[in-house]
């Protein structure tokens, strides 16, 4: 029962345990404990992770405004890979030279503030997770511009192009997970945005798979098109989001009665 | 005390109990199952009183056992008095309707 417990807390986010785990073990220590309460303990993990937990967190606002300025980057950049031809030209590398100081900008702010304590450092496991994507994200997108620069095979620079849209699939759960913790977004908002991340990472590795066993889908071209459709449905939740969170401003009300 | 499925919210039932003295989480627990017969599961009661403390609701108090009491704070005893009282409004408006 004991690693039972341990396991079951460790559903929690750090932060929350920090705070209430010497007294939660109190409690369990004295409870008989049955079916019904373990399932409780961790629904009541997932339920901390999934509406985050701000104890005592200190994110400063412009950290948080520029991760989501990583989220729109990752919606608009992908996009124009679709509009542009793939094609391994000069022109493409420079294009993409061009734009990732755009991207690579609030990304070293970000580890300005990393190191200086006042964002990741304190904050949950989910939050720190999030940070290390928005980092991550644009050494893909350098990855890409380098073999696109270097006109590889389209093979190689498929497997790249669908690796990169995996992990943005990922990075999406983490950025609605993470808009929801700092307040940027409304619960069930963030929930739908999970989803959808969850949904299109399913199909984008669905459709890698189905690359290399053709005989995986019937038909693959609808298996790329629902990808494209839920990667795009999940990129306007996250910015329907940002963008009621600004109308709002930063006092999200709370959807809870009491 | 009956309460409806309206009355059920954790949140709600901490309240309650705190407004009948500090408690701990399992005095808490045994005391709404004492008004109410519901038994609130460790991961729904944490999570409740999470979010009231987040809220300025409850606060700890300091103590030397693992175990820490919680206690309303004035602006959670408003709070469950403003709850308290639409409760009731509703509840006599229900009970008004039924008789006539």
């Amino acid at each position: 029962m004991r690693w039972l417990l341990m396991i079951l807390l460790a559903l929690y986010p750090r932060a929350w345990r920090q705070r209430y785990e010497d007294e939660f073990r109190a409690l369990l220590e004295q409870c008989d404990l049955s079916l019904f309460d373990l399932i409780d303990i961790a629904l009541g993990g997932l339920d901390a992770r999934v509406r985050g937990f701000s104890w005592r967190i200190s994110i400063p606002q412009t950290a948080v405004l520029l991760t989501s300025l990583c989220a729109l980057f990752s919606f608009l950049i992908p996009v124009m890979v679709f509009v542009t031809p793939i094609s391994q030209s000069e022109e493409s590398a420079e294009f993409w030279i061009i734009i990732s100081p755009l991207v690579l900008a609030p990304v070293v702010r970000e580890v300005h503030l990393r190191y200086k304590r006042q964002a990741a450092g304190r904050s949950s496991f989910v939050a720190r997770v999030g940070y290390v994507g928005t980092l991550a994200l644009p050494l893909y997108l350098g990855l890409y511009a380098l073999l696109s620069l270097f006109n590889p095979s389209n093979a190689l620079l498929n497997a790249v192009y669908l690796s990169m849209a995996s992990f943005t699939g990922l990075w999406m759960i983490l950025a609605c997970n993470l808009g929801v913790e700092y307040r940027l977004m409304g619960e069930a908002l963030g929930l739908v945005g999970v989803a959808a991340g969850c949904s299109w990472m399913v199909l984008t590795l669905s459709t890698i798979f189905g690359m290399v066993v053709p005989s995986f889908v019937a038909n693959f071209g609808i298996l790329l098109s629902l990808n494209i459709f839920i990667w795009v449905v999940s990129h306007v939740f996250w910015t329907g989001g940002m963008v009621l969170w600004l109308l709002r401003g930063r006092a999200w009300p709370s959807q809870r009665a009491v | 005390m009956n309460l409806s499925s309206l009355g059920r919210d954790p949140s709600l039932l901490i309240l309650a109990s705190l407004a009948g003295g500090e408690k701990h989480g399992y005095a808490m627990m045994e005391d709404i199952e004492a008004m109410t017969g519901l038994r609130l599961g460790p991961g729904t009661l944490y999570g409740a009183l999470n979010r009231l403390e987040e809220r300025g609701f409850i606060e700890a108090l300091p103590s030397d056992d693992r175990r820490r009491p919680y206690r309303l704070t004035p602006t959670g005893l408003a709070a469950f008095r403003e709850q308290m009282n639409s409760l009731h409004q509703f509840t006599t408006i229900g009970l008004k309707r039924l008789e006539g």
